[in-house]
């Protein structure tokens, strides 16, 4: 698992920051996102429905993606 | 139009319509037909019509008018920011509040409203984010609506829309037919246990303090309006139609709110993906193009569009976009060009 801190960061930045992470990633992999943008778990599911991976929020700034293609 | 008539009116306007000089007497003649004129367009009585000059004082003097201290509201998750207040001020005073969400067309789930006597149903005409459209029929014809009180949100509804069957109080802003900012039309249906929630020092239902030219050309600007309804309607549709189709065939990664079908097509709101919309509308603006957004970085207090949030759809890189009938296909190719240029430079950072 890959760890991503994305503290302090604004969206859309949490989210090209975990685009840009999972490209070197393979199918089936993961990253564990820490961000703390009000915007975040809103975006970062928009994004999974439109690139075809899976997110999970586990609290308040901590996030799991799934690299699905 | 209405533009122009406005130094007229405002000639003929500043007398006070309850004198009994002949001047006052000929604007409270006018003043008579105008609203008979709205009243008609709107498809509702005269005597219903409230001219008020503030919206947000609309949607209060509308919806906390029909509220008791036991009653429950229920609205949704994509009403203004004005409806969320008073359903706070309402729940402060021991009142109960129902939020219906809605799903990533846009539509809002009505059918959650558990059937009572003491709900006062919020019910939304059409979005002015996103220009997503709610079917009363659809949406209210699986509940019960015996014995509860809707106030219909009509404020960005197109003009010849009507408000559910049952509806008890309902909101208009002129500005949705292109007349003036600060002119809204409250309608208090007959017979309806209506109290306006506000001390008040005689018998008027509101205060009058409207600006009549303002409300004169209101009323002008909703009879041209209805004059070219069909050919600018048309006009506009394929305008919206035109940017969708571009937008899904050039731009990657783009997510539109609502569907066409579903749509005023007045509004259009698209998200892209890994774009700051700040940085995306000052470009726009560079290029001549004045553009709204819904996302964070664009509004004042750094939240999101709660639309959008409430819909699902993509918060950041967000544009609104506004279409009128007296905009050409010319200005609106320039601008998709403009715009996909602007996203792919943003994206090659």
């Amino acid at each position: 698992m890959l760890p991503l801190n994305c503290l302090g960061m604004r969206c859309p930045l949490p989210i090209i920051e975990s685009a840009k992470a999972l490209k070197t990633l393979v199918t089936g992999d993961q990253i564990s996102l820490q961000s703390d943008d009000p915007a975040t778990w809103v975006d970062l599911s928009a994004w999974a429905r439109m690139s075809g991976n899976e997110v999970l929020q586990i609290d308040k700034t901590n996030f799991l993606i799934t690299k699905k293609r | 139009m209405a533009l122009g008539l406005l130094g007229d009116l405002y000639q003929r306007g500043w007398r006070d319509p309850t004198k009994i000089h002949l001047p006052s007497a000929e604007l409270a003649i006018l003043i008579t037909d105008a609203k008979a004129s709205l009243a008609k367009h709107l498809k509702i009585s005269p005597n219903e019509i409230e001219v008020i000059s503030d919206l947000n004082l609309g949607f209060h003097l509308g919806i906390s008018g029909l509220l008791h201290s036991n009653s429950r509201l229920i609205h949704s998750a994509v009403d203004r920011q004005d409806i969320f207040a008073i359903a706070r001020a309402h729940q402060n005073n021991g009142g109960e509040v129902q939020v219906c969400n809605c799903d990533l067309t846009g539509v809002i789930d009505y059918a959650a409203i558990k059937p009572s006597d003491k709900n006062v149903i919020v019910w939304q005409s059409c979005n002015r984010e996103t220009g997503v459209k709610q079917s009363a029929t659809r949406a209210l014809e699986n509940i019960s609506t015996t014995g509860s009180k809707i106030f219909a949100d009509m404020t960005f509804a197109n003009f010849r829309s009507e408000p559910p069957v049952n509806w008890s109080t309902a909101l208009w802003d002129a500005t949705s037919w292109g007349g003036p900012k600060g002119i809204a039309f409250l309608a208090i249906r007959n017979g309806v246990n209506w109290v306006n929630p506000l001390p008040h020092i005689d018998m008027e239902r509101v205060s009058n303090g409207f600006s009549i030219p303002l409300f004169l050309a209101s009323v002008v600007a909703l009879e041209n309006s209805n004059k070219d309804f069909e050919t600018d309607s048309l006009r506009i549709l394929e305008l919206n139609k035109r940017v969708r189709g571009f937008v899904a065939a050039n731009i990657p990664d783009a997510d539109i709110a609502g569907n066409i079908e579903d749509s005023d097509p007045r509004k259009l709101s698209i998200s892209f993906l890994y774009i700051q919309a700040e940085e995306l509308l000052r470009n726009l603006e560079k290029s001549g193009y004045l553009v709204d957004s819904g996302s964070a970085c664009s509004a004042a207090d750094l939240a999101p569009s709660h639309v959008l949030a409430a819909m699902g759809i993509l918060t950041h890189g967000n544009i609104r976009l506004t279409f009128r009938a007296d905009m050409t296909i010319a200005i609106v190719d320039q601008f998709l060009t403009a715009l996909k240029t602007e996203i792919e430079l943003a994206r090659l950072d």
